[in-house]
């Protein structure tokens, strides 16, 4: 690690050692989970994504200088939520081509099937203070996720991961002006419907 | 403005309640990515070189060294096209100051414009 650190200071930056991005991945690899699950709504999507946004930083920018990595991360994990959305229109045209031609055999779905499991919920709801405070969460977590994606993007970025404005125009290839308006319109959204739902922060 | 950070303050921190929460398996799973990226790091190449992994630093610098050949070819190039042409040139320059001096004419009387415009008289009588 020494040896590492030696090479880094003789080319006079101060580069990210492995420790430092381990470091780094280690405070952040959580919270970006949560932003892919925000985004894809989909636990297993999530993983991947963060693990391609972590394998990429690592392999392409593992040499860039440490304060670089949260804007670099972000940037790349935002690339890669997009690629995505982006693989996943073209998945979804060619299901739609395809389920035209094949038959619907949803119909003897039975609705209550689907409520079911809310009902043994609310049936397990004893009035414990954690119990509501893990709904809070939940439902504060919901309304970030229906945030419009650049809205939540630049919410999380400056509010969650702590970038200042022109990080956060960097890792999302956008003005500072509309960082600061996504900003603005995500923070008045999400007051407003946790308002809607009796929560004031 | 304050507001609106007082109230990013409050969702950050139930974001960051929402984190702790996260499953044993997510996390387990987290940590193996991260090792996973990290045994790809770029310096860790570099470095891993000095510790005597020798193919991976070579492959490494088998693609720097392509491009800087592709530089020095280029180069070579054009300055020796660049020399060429000089020397072509200087042989043709050569010849023509040879004549100029061999000849019994001094220099200065090709510079007179009215030799040039009997030289040209003269050369379309003759034919």
């Amino acid at each position: 690690m020494h040896k590492f650190r030696r090479i880094n200071c003789n080319r006079g930056f101060p580069l990210a050692t492995r420790t430092e991005l381990s470091d780094f991945l280690a405070s952040t690899e959580r919270r970006a989970f949560k932003q892919a699950q925000f985004a894809v709504r989909n636990e297993d999507v999530a993983l991947d994504i963060v693990q391609d946004a972590m394998f990429k930083l690592a392999e392409k920018y593992g040499d860039k200088p440490a304060e670089e990595l949260p804007m670099l991360f972000q940037r790349i994990l935002q690339n890669t939520i997009r690629d995505y959305y982006r693989r996943q229109k073209v998945r979804s045209l060619w299901t739609t081509l395809f389920s035209s031609f094949s038959t619907d055999d949803n119909e003897d779905n039975d609705l209550l099937d689907t409520l079911q499991p809310i009902d043994a919920c609310s049936a397990n709801s004893t009035p414990h203070g954690h119990l509501e405070q893990a709904q809070l969460l939940a439902i504060i977590e919901k309304e970030v996720e229906l945030l419009p994606p650049r809205q939540r993007e630049a919410f999380l970025m400056r509010y969650w991961e702590e970038m200042d404005i022109a990080e956060t125009a960097e890792a999302m290839g956008c003005t500072e002006g509309s960082v600061k308006t996504h900003c603005s319109r995500a923070t008045h959204t999400l007051a407003a419907a946790l308002k809607a739902k009796g929560i004031e922060l | 403005m304050n507001d609106e950070q007082q109230f990013a303050y409050k969702v950050r921190q139930a974001l960051n309640r929402s984190v702790d929460d996260i499953d044993r398996s997510i996390r387990d799973k987290l940590y193996g990515a991260r090792q996973k990226a990290l045994s790809h790091q770029r310096i860790a190449v570099a470095g891993l070189s000095l510790a005597g992994v020798g193919h991976i630093a070579s492959d490494a610098m088998m693609h720097h060294a392509r491009t800087v050949a592709a530089l020095l070819a280029l180069v070579i190039g054009a300055s020796g096209a660049y020399l060429w042409t000089s020397y072509q040139q200087a042989t043709e320059n050569e010849e023509i100051d040879s004549a100029l001096l061999s000849d019994d004419l001094p220099i200065n009387a090709y510079l007179d414009r009215g030799f040039r415009a009997w030289l040209d008289r003269s050369s379309s009588s003759q034919q």
